[in-house]
């Protein structure tokens, strides 16, 4: 039992890394969870990992015929989605140079368009519920333009954009909007991120493989939860540092992030 | 202080608005223009008042097939691009419980996918010119995320990150990238702006019109960019939508309150 007993909670992207680890933790706390994401055995051995109440959903994100079904069954389980995980996403490691303009079609669809459509569906029981929370995995992408990952940035800060503006709409009939933006966590996704034409990489990067592990990100994250934060940054260090400086002095940062945008360049 | 004497500017949505002011204030710098929109005749008319070397090529902003051949005829009728203003765009009225999926799409488009393909076709020259300057015209919603602009603050927000990453990328090629995010200008924005349906908002008492003038706009936008300003905020000092900017570096939670005051109470069965 816990602080989410009984609460109904569907996750995306929940095979692995973050959330992963966001199940298995509400799962702890007494949640009845939902499982997405593309692999139906990845997901199988993540309920086997649960304590509580599994669904795996699994399906496409960008298959977006398809998701109003998907939504359908996701409600049907429990009667209705107290909280939306949107955490499935792929990152990107590619100077803008040297990325295709499919690459950031690929991006913005994955990033922005899969979570908006997914809470299109589920905000209209929420609102006659009066009651529900909308969570949006971003990154510290989606607050600083990032080297290496111009379409990355521009889908994450669409999302910040969204869901800020989802918050200011719907706050007053009592859903929760939240935005957490993690910096680098021990995961798969610079592994898993897309190259400038598109392939997927295949190897991960120092930034990543030096970061929080996801078990200290999952408890900033539910420190944050707990503590009713609308924005949940997930980082420490000098990453950390970059987000406090892009409030305080915008210019600086940008001086900071072209001196990375030169150093990447000699090693293109 | 940059010149613009002699430089070669292309401005997309110059037939009104910001871009029409843009293209006066660059006529009266010593630019050379190219302006380009939907409406040909609507742009003879602006090139009319400009006092400059003027080259129209009015194009579709979302027919991303024709763009490398607009880019090719702009480029060899002038010898090269110097400065691209990204200031085309649309905006949106309407709440997001009632914003159909494909208007996301569209504001997505126009707003972001537009600008992003121009740019990449006009980029390699000027990187291998080691000089360039990109101007992408953003708005108060690409920082602040505002009721009944969703997918308006999506775009715009995204193209701020996209820029963002462009400038920390551009900067040691010597090509300059600016974000301007005006507040209120008195243009035709909220009157073309979408509703949820894709539908035209069309004539409304939005607070846009009470905003400064294009032309002052214009002066604004030119005088930061001759300093280098990487960030150019564009409205009436002090005014509520410009104090957001601020409210937003220095204390979001504060603005996200405030926001949500401002969204409209809409009852629903």
């Amino acid at each position: 039992m816990g602080a989410y007993t009984d609460k109904r909670i569907w996750i995306t992207g929940a095979s692995s890394g973050i959330g992963q680890a966001l199940a298995k933790r509400f799962s702890d706390e007494g949640a009845a969870v939902i499982l997405s994401g593309r692999r139906s055995d990845a997901l199988e051995l993540v309920a086997m990992a649960c304590r509580g109440a599994t669904l795996e959903l699994p399906f496409e994100a960008t298959d977006f015929e398809a998701l109003p079904a998907i939504a359908e069954r996701a409600m049907a389980w429990r009667g209705g989605i107290d909280i939306l995980v949107n955490n499935a996403g792929v990152s990107q490691r590619s100077l803008a140079v040297d990325t295709d303009f499919e690459t950031y079609r690929r991006l913005m669809e994955v990033d922005f368009f899969a979570p908006l459509r997914l809470t299109q569906l589920v905000l209209p029981a929420m609102l006659e519920r009066k009651a529900g929370q909308i969570i949006f995995m971003a990154s510290i992408a989606g607050k600083i333009g990032g080297v290496l990952r111009s379409g990355y940035s521009a889908a994450k800060h669409a999302m910040i954009g969204y869901a800020d503006a989802l918050r200011a709409e719907n706050e007053h009939a009592g859903i929760k909007v939240t935005v957490i933006t993690p910096g680098y966590v021990r995961t798969n996704i610079a592994i898993n991120a897309l190259t400038g034409d598109g392939g997927v990489r295949g190897q991960s990067d120092d930034d990543i493989d030096g970061g929080l592990r996801v078990s200290e990100a999952v408890t900033m994250i539910f420190d944050g939860l707990a503590a009713g934060r609308r924005e949940i940054p997930v980082a420490r260090g000098p990453i950390a540092e970059a987000l406090k400086l892009k409030s305080l002095d915008p210019d600086r940062l940008f001086d900071v992030m072209s001196a990375q945008g030169a150093i990447e360049a000699m090693r293109r | 202080m940059v010149d613009f004497a002699g430089k070669t500017v292309w401005i997309t949505g110059a037939s009104s608005g910001i871009g029409a002011g843009l293209a006066t204030g660059f006529a009266r710098a010593g630019a050379r223009l190219v302006l380009s929109g939907r409406r040909a005749e609507a742009l003879a008319e602006v090139a009319g008042r400009c006092q400059a070397e003027v080259l129209l090529l009015p194009f579709e902003a979302t027919d991303l097939e024709a763009l490398p051949a607009i880019v090719a005829e702009a480029e060899a009728k002038t010898g090269g691009i110097d400065i691209l203003v990204n200031n085309a765009g649309i905006s949106q009225r309407s709440l997001a419980l009632d914003t159909d999926f494909d208007v996301y799409r569209r504001v997505m488009e126009v707003d972001f996918f537009a600008p992003l393909r121009l740019t990449q076709l006009v980029l390699p020259a000027m990187v291998a010119r080691r000089s360039g300057t990109l101007v992408n015209i953003a708005s108060v919603a690409g920082k602040v995320g505002s009721p009944l602009r969703s997918g308006y603050c999506a775009a715009k927000h995204a193209m701020i990150g996209w820029s963002d990453t462009l400038r920390a990328e551009l900067a040691q090629y010597g090509v300059g990238v600016h974000v301007v995010t005006p507040g209120f200008v008195a243009t035709g924005i909220a009157l073309a702006a979408l509703k949820g349906d894709g539908s035209e908002n069309g004539p409304n008492d939005d607070p846009v019109s009470g905003g400064i003038s294009t032309d002052e706009a214009a002066t604004q936008i030119l005088a930061a960019l001759a300093l280098g300003t990487p960030e150019i905020p564009v409205g009436r000092a002090g005014a509520p939508e410009m104090q957001l900017l601020d409210l937003k570096r220095g204390d979001p939670v504060q603005l996200f309150k405030l926001m949500e005051s401002l969204a409209p109470r809409v009852a629903r069965a």
